[in-house]
């Protein structure tokens, strides 16, 4: 079996936002490296570039996102055989967003209502079936 | 014997009777025959002096004007006598100048005179007279005048001397100063004439004096041929029925001067004399003629009476003899024709009174005389009784227009028939009058009067119903109608059939309706077999293109209906057609406009997607990036009261926590807004919707809300509304939150939910009711507006969205949403929706929502 990664894809562009989901990992003292894409071109170009071989474990996915919209980027990662298995999680605004309707039928796994904070994340994942990440979240917590 | 003795008898009466008439009528003749002559006489008297006085005012008068020259020549004389031409005066042959010249100046005046315009003039003087008195100017008078003066008739220059008359007469003129008449003599220029025509004659003389000194001047004299003054004079008074003598006395006693006897010479036994002043002379005019003479034509009355008489006795005798032989027989005719003419007035009695006609008969004076009981029954009076005069006002009859009223005329004495038409009573009478001429000219009348009001109503149906047809044939512009036998020839033909077609009556009657038609159609027997589809079915419509006489098409709407006989079959049709050209120009130009707005509508709801679409991302992008300096403010804050919380007092604190609470309303105002438009765009569902199942649901998530508050909620029976369950949810969340939301300081709160049937068919009026905080009706206006609010954020917490959604969603389903409400005492709201309609598609029922 392969090892499991121990990253996180964090796709932010709003530094306030990147911040204050940085604060809340370490507020939660989430142990994963957390790796940043600032644009869905570089999201891009991380998963399929040099991490392809080691994706990361779960992708937080702002929707609206410049160069590449976050959309686009979904589509793409579950459009490929080699990415489509990787949770994403997808950050909105608003939970009446009308695009998380597109973004689960394209294979959205979860969303999360910007900031990012540990109960949302936690809830997220819990509703992936990532438990590894909770067991971890839990081994860091203990 | 009776007859012999009659006729005696008539005889011998008429003989006495006869004679008797006859004496008494000559004495009565002989009485009048002497007054009329005295009257003639008188007559006559009258005419001979004022005719004669005439004669004497002009000899006079020409003196005078004479006596007015200051010389006397014979231009002077001419003009001074010239208004003597003008007079009527019969017997006048010449007014002459007359002066005295002693003899032994004679051959001096000759030339004097002859110097003073008497050209010509010798002076003859009478032998051995010391004086001579000469004529030296004169004017012929009467037949034969001239102007001119001294150059006649031969006795110019003649010397009155040698007359024993005249120089007598002039004697006395130069006497007494006034006219003398001379006694009758023949005049010295007369004496060549046969002695038949030889008149007397005498000479009027005036002298001429100056005025200054008196001395004689001269005389102006006058001859008067004396028969023919008389007979010009008598001709009057005497009318040829007298013999009249004029005569003068001289001293041998009356002598006669002129004499006029009557035309028929008879006895004379009647006789008067009466005397005449002339002048200074007296003349006498004896007259005389016969009694008879003067009364009547023959003057024989008297004559004539007895044998008048004569004849008329022995015509009676005839006749009495004559009759009293043939009474018998007349009176046996007598008898007979008046036996026939009761008879046949008997009839005629009959007949009049039993004919349907009323008869009346005029006298000619135009009265009634006889009215049978039809006519007293259609004049409503007995006429008869009646003179004409009363009629007017009697019958009250009008003319044939029934408003004039008529005027009675009288009969015409001529032989007349007349018809006209009375109003009497309201009844209609036909009077056809005859007027009848008797042998005597005389005649009267018969009216024969019948009443034919029904006759005239019926008259008047069939022309007002005649009048209507023509009026909606020729009314109705646009529709030709006309008549079709049974094989589609035309029968009847119409001004809008010949507007609509081009063809006149003749060149359409008897010709195929299928000349109307396109050649295509009628070679496809179109025609025909639009006639067997009218025959059998009773009628058809039919559309299409028509051809006209001048070749050009247009669109006619048909429509033939058959005409059928008493025993079913078609006897034909009537077809009625209309010109829709402009109808169908206008219905291919709706389609037209139609497929071009369906064009634009396309467009404009491709422009509409588009700017929709454009406005989706803009909100959504609004939203998200209005969010993102929130989502910082909000982060950071609730990092700082995390991290740094200890590092603050109590009051930095609760800055904190207002920052946040700002921070997290803002979000739910762009929440609202959001909500707000994404409805504009929303496509809406027509599903059913269980209003009980949506509120107990609702009230299910109000349990946070409500947490331990005494709310009772009573909710009556739902019926289900037809919509967007959705969005229908949304009204009933906000409604029944606000309900709980405004109760808060209320206990025990109070919400009622529940139904009315709706103010329009088809819809459901719902209503939620509660006894909270309630507001100002003066603001209601402001109620479903958005971020409109009628409570202070601080009292109660809220968006301003949330009611405008609701109005909007209420309004996108056709509804309508009001409310009601007292400050303090609680606030109801009204909405209504459409009512479920159960239509069984089940497509919506799996549809179902809330169930």
């Amino acid at each position: 079996m392969k090892p499991l990664s121990n990253r996180v894809l964090l796709v932010e562009d709003n530094p306030d936002d990147l911040e204050l989901a940085r604060l809340a990992f370490e507020r939660g003292r989430f142990a994963r490296n957390v790796d940043v894409a600032r644009d869905g071109a570089e999201a891009l170009d991380y998963l399929f570039g040099p991490a392809a071989a080691d994706p990361p474990q779960v992708v937080l996915l702002d929707i609206k996102l410049p160069l590449v919209d976050g959309i686009d980027v979904l589509r793409r990662v579950k459009a490929d055989q080699r990415t489509r298995h990787i949770p994403v999680v997808m950050l909105t605004s608003s939970a009446q967003d009308r695009d998380l309707h597109a973004c689960y039928e394209l294979g959205a796994n979860s969303y999360i209502v910007k900031p990012v904070d540990m109960e949302q994340f936690m809830a997220a994942v819990n509703s992936i079936g990532l438990y590894w990440l909770g067991l971890n979240l839990t081994d860091a917590h203990s | 014997m009776g007859v012999r003795l009659q006729v005696f008898g008539v005889v011998l009466l008429g003989l006495l009777v006869s004679g008797g008439a006859g004496l008494l009528m000559h004495r009565v003749e002989m009485d009048n025959a002497g007054q009329a002559l005295d009257r003639r006489v008188a007559a006559a008297q009258e005419s001979v002096a004022s005719t004669a006085q005439r004669y004497v005012d002009a000899v006079q008068l020409t003196a005078g004007s004479l006596e007015a020259l200051p010389k006397i020549d014979a231009a002077s004389f001419t003009t001074a006598t010239a208004p003597l031409g003008q007079l009527w005066l019969p017997g006048a042959t010449s007014i002459d100048l007359v002066v005295s010249v002693p003899d032994s100046s004679v051959a001096a005046a000759q030339a004097d005179w002859r110097a003073l315009g008497a050209a010509g003039l010798t002076l003859r003087g009478t032998a051995g007279v010391g004086r001579h008195y000469f004529t030296v100017l004169q004017r012929t008078l009467g037949e034969g005048a001239g102007p001119g003066a001294g150059a006649d008739a031969g006795d110019v220059g003649q010397d009155l001397t040698g007359s024993a008359e005249a120089s007598a007469a002039l004697e006395r003129a130069g006497r007494i100063g006034l006219p003398a008449i001379s006694d009758p003599y023949v005049l010295p220029r007369d004496t060549g004439l046969p002695p038949q025509d030889r008149q007397q004659s005498v000479v009027l003389l005036q002298r001429v004096v100056d005025r200054v000194t008196g001395e004689l001047r001269g005389f102006v004299q006058m001859t008067v041929r004396m028969q023919d003054f008389f007979v010009d004079t008598m001709l009057q008074p005497s009318r040829e029925l007298l013999d009249v003598t004029l005569s003068a006395l001289d001293g041998s006693g009356w002598q006669p001067m002129a004499r006029m006897e009557r035309h028929d010479a008879g006895a004379g036994d009647l006789r008067r004399t009466v005397l005449v002043q002339v002048a200074d002379q007296q003349w006498q005019l004896a007259a005389g003629t016969d009694g008879t003479a003067l009364i009547g034509a023959d003057g024989h009355l008297d004559e004539g009476m007895v044998f008048g008489g004569l004849a008329l006795t022995l015509v009676t005798a005839l006749l009495v003899y004559t009759l009293a032989t043939s009474r018998r027989r007349a009176e046996d005719r007598v008898t007979q024709a008046t036996a026939d003419l009761r008879h046949q007035a008997t009839l005629l009695s009959a007949v009049m009174n039993t004919i349907g006609d009323g008869v009346v008969v005029f006298d000619p004076d135009g009265a009634a005389v006889w009215v049978n009981p039809t006519a007293r029954g259609l004049l409503g009076h007995d006429i008869d009784r009646h003179p004409p005069a009363e009629w007017p006002e009697l019958l009250e009859a009008y003319e044939a227009d029934g408003v004039t009223p008529y005027q009675f005329r009288a009969l015409v004495r001529q032989q007349v028939e007349s018809q006209i038409e009375l109003v009497v009573r309201g009844r209609r009478l036909d009077v056809r009058l005859r007027t009848l001429v008797g042998q005597d000219g005389a005649g009267g009348a018969v009216a024969v009067l019948r009443d034919v009001t029904e006759l005239h109503e019926a008259d008047e149906k069939v022309r007002a119903s005649e009048e209507l047809l023509q009026l909606l044939l020729d009314g109705a512009r646009d529709y030709a109608i006309y008549m079709l036998d049974r094989q589609g020839v035309i029968e009847s033909w119409s001004g809008n059939a010949e507007r609509l077609t081009g063809y006149r009556a003749d060149e359409a009657i008897g010709h195929s309706y299928g000349m109307f038609f396109t050649a295509e159609e009628g070679a496809a027997g179109v025609p025909r077999r639009i006639l067997d589809q009218a025959a059998e079915h009773g009628r058809v419509e039919i559309d299409g293109p028509r051809v006209r006489r001048n070749g050009s098409r247009f669109w006619a709407h048909g429509l033939l209906t058959a005409v059928r006989h008493p025993d079913g079959t078609v006897r034909g049709f009537v077809k009625v057609s209309q010109d829709i050209t402009e109808r169908k120009t206008a219905e291919r130009a709706v389609e037209q406009l139609n497929a071009e707005l369906e064009v634009r509508v396309a467009e404009r709801t491709a422009d509409l997607r588009e700017a929709n679409a454009e406005l989706e991302s803009f909100s959504y992008s609004v939203s998200h990036d209005l969010r993102a300096p929130l989502r910082a403010v909000d982060g950071f804050a609730k990092m700082l009261a995390l991290d740094h919380g200890d590092a603050l007092d109590e009051q930095g604190r609760r800055y904190l926590a207002r920052i946040r609470a700002g921070a997290q309303h803002m979000g739910d105002l762009i929440d609202g807004l959001l909500a707000f438009s994404r409805l504009q765009r929303q496509e809406m569902a027509s599903l059913r919707v269980h209003l009980d199942q949506l509120v107990a649901d609702v009230w299910e998530e109000l349990g946070v809300e409500r947490g331990t508050r005494d709310i009772t909620l009573s909710v009556g029976d739902l019926p289900d509304a037809q919509g967007d369950p959705r969005l229908i949810r949304h009204v009933v969340a906000n409604l029944v939150g606000n309900a709980v939301k405004y109760t808060r300081d209320v206990s025990p709160a109070r919400i009622e939910i529940g139904h009315r049937v709706g103010p329009l068919s088809g819809e459901v009026m719902y209503y939620v009711k509660d006894n909270g905080a309630g507001f100002d009706m003066r603001y209601a206006d402001k109620l479903f507006k958005v971020f409109q609010r009628l409570h202070r954020a601080e009292d109660y917490e809220g968006t301003g969205i949330g009611l405008a959604l609701t109005h909007r969603i209420v309004l996108r389903h056709g509804g309508q949403i009001w409310a009601d409400a007292v400050p303090g005492e609680g606030a109801t709201f009204y909405f209504t929706l459409p009512a479920y309609e159960n239509t069984g598609h089940t497509g919506h029922m799996l549809l179902e929502v809330g169930g």
